[in-house]
């Protein structure tokens, strides 16, 4: 009786662990077949996933990949990336609450990376960061001071990063810091400086739409007309966004030079160029009427020049 | 221990045991046979091997799912390692639907789009990329060679996601609005051959006519459908309409559009007097005079109901738009002929409204609908992104002996307009293709959700209150001794119009120069958070230049991406601040003012 329990206690035995190892090798089989061999993933391919879970708001899975990264990765750059990757999530994940964070990383790739290449885009992340709070403040001294401080932060990263895609995106944020001054024509004028002489500088820069933008509406409020039709033409040539800011830009164009130039020939060419450059815009019929109008009035303004017969 | 008790020890241990290696066996073979279903079975054993496409929407009505299945058969026929599989499902629930498939990683290939730009960027892929290449198939015809955005009638725009800057969806069919028309009953009511109303006057005469016959026949017949859904068609319309002509008065800045700071401006500081202002008049006065010939209690009826009121043959005309073409003909087929007509204009000698209303809207600015987005989840992106070019393209299929365009046969069966760009409407919507002859609107009736609510509880009012009947005239006239040869019926009504129109047109303006301040400065904190939020997708567009290693000079979009990003948002930050100026001056003339004329 003793040896058939214990015969018997020895298949139990046997069962449970052919149970377990069928229990395994069930769960790595599928795990196998569901992903095909396991490779070891060199640290790049890591970054690029966890850029891929960053941009669909996957928060948790990405801070996990990052930290590893920021911690084992063999390649410096990678480390560094993987630090300012933490610095984005903690500024953008969870309406702000963690912004402070985020500065602790991005100012770690400034100080521990400041070689790498993710030193001017952590530079320029902490400056938007400062610019931007997530309440606008609404104390005046507080206001001035962030003004002061982020125009400090643009000055520096286009000193030290000249050539730089942040050194352009600082320019144009410099300049609104000034151009938002309404009322201060001091700052205003220091505004368009900083645009211009930026542009003398890099005149085919990638955001020059955007600063020809700008210095057209300063222009424009300071009835100097010309130059806003100049810098409007300019930053259409560097190539306006969408057909809804090339109508809107075109119509300006027209508008400003029939009313406040009187130049019938100049509105009628930039009315029309709606009509040929925007067709589906909503302003389309609206500037071939304008366009039909010009026309005639440059006529009528051209026979009223000519001398009698 | 006994000896009896020590042998049981054994076998109660194997029973345990046993218990437990069962267990774990059929544990071991279930987590085997789940993952093995859902990462090694997929459709292709549904699809008897070929790969799947599979896609839903909720655009039940008329034709659209048997249009989709035949869709679906002819590009089978074209790729038979292929299968389509289309899963229709009810709107009400479609939103959930699509989320649990969603968050379940259940999803399908491609699905009808009607989700937040936030839930579009988590689940969808972008398809700019696409976008930009010619449609394959195309090939052929003159649309060859052009970026497949360009082949949309609408440039793709209804793919557009501005907030993210990339299309994200692949529209299908472009959508207007007309007045749908029962023939039948028109000629019946006119006496002859109807014809469209080309001024606002002529379609006051014929809805005037249609009373006159429901009366004199008895038939409980109205002019117009009504309802909530219909009664702002035409708002929307003939508000835009009236009030154009505000635009020189309103733009300040010359750009052609009319900003809300522009907008408060000339109304709190007096440029556009709401009281006084004959553009508002002319649109408010026109709606009054159309809401006079929708069925009682109109406000209420829902769409579904009005549309019902026009296929029953009780209401001569109504206002919809070519998502209802397909049913409509359905239902009315074999009961009455239906004619179209557009919104009609002010002849330019009416005294009330020549002035005023003197275009239509334009739908240059149209967008496609019925659009498609790509799920991260699809296993089968190329072919997903394929099935949809198919769709939108001009590919000729064969249709009963002759050869047609994808597109354009689809659309057809949809009984919607199409979306590519030289198919042909069915002969029916071609009332419906889209002008671009026309305006815009320029003017908004509110500044936000306060100056809304008093708004839209005054026009209910408005529209909604019932003229004096003839009776109420004649008592008037008994009481006052006037004769009806000095002071007629049509006279008595215009004046209550007038004094009805005044008492609204006040009460909207107190309403508007009381709570217009708190709206904008709503605005002004909405403006803020907007920039706040631009920044995660300028920080996003940043970052896909941080993956490619760039420094300087971007191309492609990454370039394209960050330009549009930091153009709208350096924009967005001049403009918030050139907000709060203006409307800081405004307070100070308006306090200015209060106390000169104290």
């Amino acid at each position: 009786m003793r040896r058939s329990s214990n015969r018997l206690w020895a298949w139990a035995k046997a069962v449970l662990a052919v149970g377990a190892v069928a229990c395994t090798l069930g769960l790595s089989w599928s795990a196998a077949a569901a992903g095909g061999v396991k490779e070891v993933d060199p640290d790049r391919a890591k970054l690029s996933r966890g850029w891929g879970l960053i941009h669909v708001a996957n928060w948790s899975p990405a801070i996990d990949v990052m930290e590893k990264l920021s911690r084992d990765a063999s390649d410096r750059q990678v480390r560094a990336q993987a630090v300012y990757a933490l610095g984005n999530i903690w500024q953008h994940r969870g309406n702000g609450a963690d912004r402070d964070k985020a500065g602790g990383y991005y100012r770690r790739v400034m100080g521990e990376f400041s070689d790498t290449k993710m030193a001017p885009w952590a530079a320029l992340a902490l400056a938007r960061m400062a610019a931007v709070p997530q309440q606008e403040p609404q104390d005046a001294q507080r206001r001035r001071r962030l003004r002061k401080d982020a125009r400090r932060a643009y000055r520096r990263i286009i000193k030290t990063y000249p050539g730089h895609m942040v050194a352009d995106e600082s320019a144009v944020w410099l300049a609104t810091t000034y151009l938002s001054r309404f009322g201060d024509d001091r700052a205003l004028k220091t505004g368009a400086a900083v645009l211009l002489d930026y542009l003398g500088k890099r005149p085919d820069n990638y955001l020059a739409v955007s600063m020809h933008y700008l210095l057209a509406r300063y222009y424009q409020d300071r009835a100097e007309y010309r130059e806003t039709i100049r810098h409007l033409i300019a930053s259409d040539a560097a190539g306006l966004t969408s057909e809804r800011e090339r109508a809107t830009a075109y119509f300006r164009i027209g508008r400003i030079a029939e009313r406040k130039l009187k130049d019938y020939s100049l509105a009628a060419r930039w009315y029309y160029r709606i009509v040929t450059h925007a067709r589906r815009d909503e302003k389309f019929y609206v500037a071939k009427l304008a366009a039909k109008r010009c026309r005639k009035l440059a006529a009528a303004k051209a026979a009223a020049k000519e001398p009698p017969r | 221990m006994s000896d009896s008790e020590r042998r049981r020890q054994p076998l109660a241990r194997i029973r345990n045991m046993a218990g437990l290696a069962l267990f774990l066996i059929a544990f071991a073979a279930s987590a085997a046979y789940v993952f093995y279903q859902s990462f090694i079975v997929d459709e292709a054993d549904i699809a008897g091997g070929r790969k799947t496409i599979r896609f839903a929407h909720w655009q039940l009505e008329g034709s659209t799912v048997e249009a989709m299945n035949w869709a679906a058969d002819e590009y089978m026929k074209l790729h038979p390692d292929v299968y389509v599989q289309q899963i229709p499902i009810p709107e009400p629930g479609y939103r959930q639907w699509v989320r649990t498939q969603l968050i379940g990683r259940m999803a399908l290939d491609l699905i009808e789009n009607t989700f937040s730009a936030n839930m579009v960027v988590r689940y969808f892929l972008p398809i700019s990329d696409v976008a930009e290449r010619p449609n394959p198939y195309n090939k052929g015809t003159e649309l060859e060679n052009v970026p497949w955005r360009e082949t949309y009638i609408d440039g793709m725009k209804g793919g557009w996601i501005p907030s993210l800057q990339e299309y994200y969806t692949m529209p299908l069919s472009v959508f207007t609005i007309r007045i749908y028309a029962n023939e039948d009953l028109l000629e019946e009511v006119s006496g002859g051959p109807v014809r469209q109303p080309r001024t606002l006057q002529e379609l006051f005469d014929l809805c005037e006519k249609v009373k006159a016959y429901a009366r004199r026949t008895g038939r409980r017949v109205v002019p117009l459908a009504g309802s909530d859904y219909t009664a702002d068609v035409f708002r929307y319309r003939y508000w835009a309409m009236s009030t154009w002509g505000l635009l020189d008065v309103l733009d300040t800045n010359l750009d052609g559009s009319v900003s809300l700071i522009e907008q408060y401006e000339a109304v709190m500081d007096g440029a556009v007097d709401l009281r006084t202002d004959p553009h508002i008049r002319a649109a408010y006065q026109v709606l009054f005079e159309l809401s006079r010939y929708f069925n009682p209690g109109f406000m209420s009826a829902k769409r579904d109901q009005s549309t019902f009121l026009f296929a029953q043959g009780n209401a001569a005309m109504v206002a919809t738009g070519t998502w209802d073409a397909g049913s409509l003909y359905k239902q009315v087929e074999g009961d009455f002929r239906i004619v179209v007509f557009d919104f009609p204009i002010a002849d330019p000698k009416n005294p009330k409204y020549g002035k005023y209303i003197r275009y239509r809207m334009t739908e240059a600015g149209v967008k496609a609908g019925f659009p498609f987005a790509l799920s991260r989840q699809s296993k089968n992106r190329a072919l997903a992104i394929d099935f949809m070019q198919f769709l939108s393209s001009r590919k000729k299929v064969l249709v009963n002996g002759k050869l047609v365009g994808m597109n354009e046969e689809l659309n057809r069966r949809f009984r919607w307009f199409p979306a590519t760009v030289g198919a042909r409407p069915d002969k029916i919507l071609k009332p419906f293709t889209p002008k671009v002859e026309g305006i815009y609107r320029v003017f908004e009736d509110s500044f936000g959700p306060d100056t809304k609510l008093c708004m839209e509880t005054s026009y209910k009012a408005y529209v909604g209150e019932d003229e004096p009947s003839e009776a109420e005239y004649a008592a008037y006239m008994a009481k006052t001794g006037r004769s009806p040869g000095d002071y007629t019926y049509r006279q008595y009504i215009e004046d209550w119009r007038n004094r009805h129109w005044r008492k609204f047109i006040n009460k909207y303006a107190a309403n508007i120069e009381r709570d217009a301040p708190a709206d904008m400065r709503k605005a002004v904190r909405d403006s803020y958070m907007s920039i706040v939020q631009s920044e995660t997708s300028l920080a996003s567009a940043r970052n896909r230049a941080v993956r490619a290693g760039l420094t300087a000079d971007p191309e492609g979009d990454v370039r394209r991406n960050l330009k549009a990003l930091i153009f709208g948002q350096a924009r967005r930050t001049v403009e918030l601040a050139d907000m709060k100026r203006r409307m800081a001056a405004v307070a100070r003339h308006r306090a200015s003012a209060r106390g000169t004329s104290r």
